[in-house]
């Protein structure tokens, strides 16, 4: 077990109203899983992200990992977030180096270029963030959290912003990455094609609160991308999610 | 590229011709004064001879200006900088300064002559300390609101990269907050650059433009007069569009902001 969310809950407060963003979240993810949460909009997948990062506390329950209770942000779990945060200021090297631990010292330039190389960014290190596309830059994004040498990787809709295409290949080359390095990665996407296309698990998270309503676990026998079983399993989860019912505006 | 490089080459031009506007307006009003009022306004060219006159000391004088306004701009800045950036960190302290911070910004440059008097009484002390507290305010200002209005999640990535307390603030903070600041030094400078004039009027002694300027009204040596405003107006131009301008230039296009 690497990570574990025990009994998760968790509202917004604010003057006029209050959110129930999660509501028992008990979860445990494996070493070497690829999870995906999928969920609509505003379910509460970024703040379920977060509390795994550190950057949020749960109002109650506990986030472990490795058995230990997470109180704040660390190295062993790198995060890929929804926009871009490359530095607007340093170059796609700097940015990457940024990322990396001062003792690795002497092998940092060939452990940016490996980097690159399995993002297939080889030859941009000098490039400035803004002369990258949004694909590239999450890309970057992806090898800056790769130099982290973390056991766990956090990766909240990172190919949201992205065209069609470019989210199909960025996807095909994440399962190598993730085949290559042995890591885990939890991943985030309201894509229930891009669930199923990545996961080894896919868990599904209902609308305010946020719950686990789905967990499928496709290590065993993974349905290849559009093949009927495939389609038939989307469906599916099409349909706990109620989307054939009425728009996700009006379920409380 | 190419185009932002035809942006700043179109940009020059455009300087370059208001500046021939201002000097073109210059001679007509001089020529109107002249001839058809018979007054003795000097025309641009007068005013420049005058300046290099040394029997006038003109440069002298500017070189007096210069450095005090050098001195009270860096006392300024470095001042207002460390006090902007402690307030954009910490809201304790924010609090604690930010009335201090709005007064200063409200009185007005010469209002600040009686305290300077008290204190400093005539002389350099009195005009680098005018200048000082003329500038500081949008320093501080500024630079607060930069570091305040750096991204949230570039913070928060710098915390999940666990980079250290140096590393934050030299790679996020202070480059996010830098177009802000540098704008906080544009206004200090030029508020500091009015102030020291009329400061040199009153509370100058001796040498300096203001000062050099004031005299002209006893010696009624109008072309030295004209000469010490057209330094004044030129050490200004050159700080702030050479100097400023490029500057801010360079931070922008480097982040693809132009
Ligand atoms: N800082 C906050 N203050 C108040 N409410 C918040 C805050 N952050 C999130 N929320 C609310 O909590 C709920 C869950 O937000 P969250 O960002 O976790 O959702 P999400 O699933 O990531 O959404 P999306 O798919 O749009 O990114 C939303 O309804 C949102 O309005
Ligand atoms: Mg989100």
């Amino acid at each position: 077990m690497i990570l574990e969310f025990r009994g998760i809950d968790h509202r917004y407060r604010s003057k006029e109203s209050e959110i129930h963003a999660l509501s028992g979240i008990d979860l445990k993810v494996s070493e070497g899983e690829f999870l995906c949460i999928v969920g609509s909009s505003g379910c509460g997948k970024t703040s379920l992200l977060h509390m795994a990062a550190g950057l949020l506390q749960p109002e109650s329950g506990e986030v472990l990992f490795r058995g230990k209770t997470i109180t704040g942000p660390g190295r062993d779990r790198a995060v890929v977030f929804q926009e871009s945060t490359l530095m607007p200021w340093l170059n796609v090297e700097e940015n990457i180096l940024l990322a990396m631990d001062s003792s690795q010292k002497n092998d940092q330039k060939e452990a940016v270029a490996n980097a690159l190389e399995t993002v297939g960014l080889r030859g941009f290190d000098h490039a400035m963030p803004h002369e990258l596309s949004g694909g590239m830059k999450q890309k970057v994004s992806i090898a800056r959290s790769l130099v982290m040498n973390s056991p766990i990787l956090l990766m909240d809709e990172p190919f949201s912003s992205l065209d069609e295409q470019t989210r199909a290949r960025l996807n095909r080359e994440m399962i190598t990455i993730w085949e290559k390095s042995q890591k885990t990665v939890i991943f985030i996407t309201h894509s229930i094609r891009e669930a199923l296309t990545l996961g080894s698990r896919v868990v599904l998270l209902s609308v305010r609160p946020g719950k686990v309503i789905g967990d499928w676990d496709l290590s065993r026998e993974k349905p290849s991308v559009d093949s009927i079983p495939f389609n038939t399993l989307a469906q599916k989860i099409r349909g706990s999610m109620g989307l054939c019912c009425p728009p996700k505006e009006h379920t409380t | 590229m190419n185009h932002i490089k035809n942006k700043t080459q179109n940009k020059k031009e455009g300087q370059l011709s208001g500046i021939l506007m201002i000097l073109l307006i210059w001679i007509l009003l001089a020529a109107y004064q002249r001839i058809a009022l018979d007054k003795p306004f000097p025309y641009p060219w007068e005013a420049i001879l005058a300046l290099l006159d040394p029997s006038q000391n003109m440069l002298l004088h500017a070189g007096a200006s210069l450095l005090r306004w050098g001195s009270g701009f860096i006392l300024a800045s470095s001042l207002g900088i460390v006090l902007g950036i402690i307030m954009g960190l910490s809201p304790v302290v924010e609090r604690l300064f930010s009335p201090l911070v709005t007064v200063l910004q409200l009185i007005p440059g010469l209002a600040w002559i009686p305290i300077t008097m008290i204190v400093f009484g005539l002389g350099n002390g009195a005009t680098i300390f005018m200048i000082t507290v003329t500038a500081i305010a949008p320093i501080i200002i500024n630079t607060r609101s930069g570091i305040q209005q750096i991204e949230t999640v570039l913070l928060q990535a710098a915390q999940t990269m666990e980079l250290s307390p140096r590393r934050t603030f030299f790679r996020v903070i202070l480059p996010g907050a830098a177009p802000s600041i540098i704008s906080g030094l544009r206004t200090g400078a030029a508020n500091g650059f009015r102030v020291l004039i009329s400061a040199e009027m009153v509370v100058g002694s001796s040498l300096g433009l203001g000062y050099a300027l004031y005299q002209s009204r006893w010696t009624l040596d109008y072309q030295a007069a004209f000469g010490a405003l057209t330094l004044i107006i030129i050490i200004g131009l050159i700080v702030e569009r050479v100097i400023f301008s490029s500057l801010d230039c360079h931070i922008r296009q480097k982040r693809g902001l132009l």
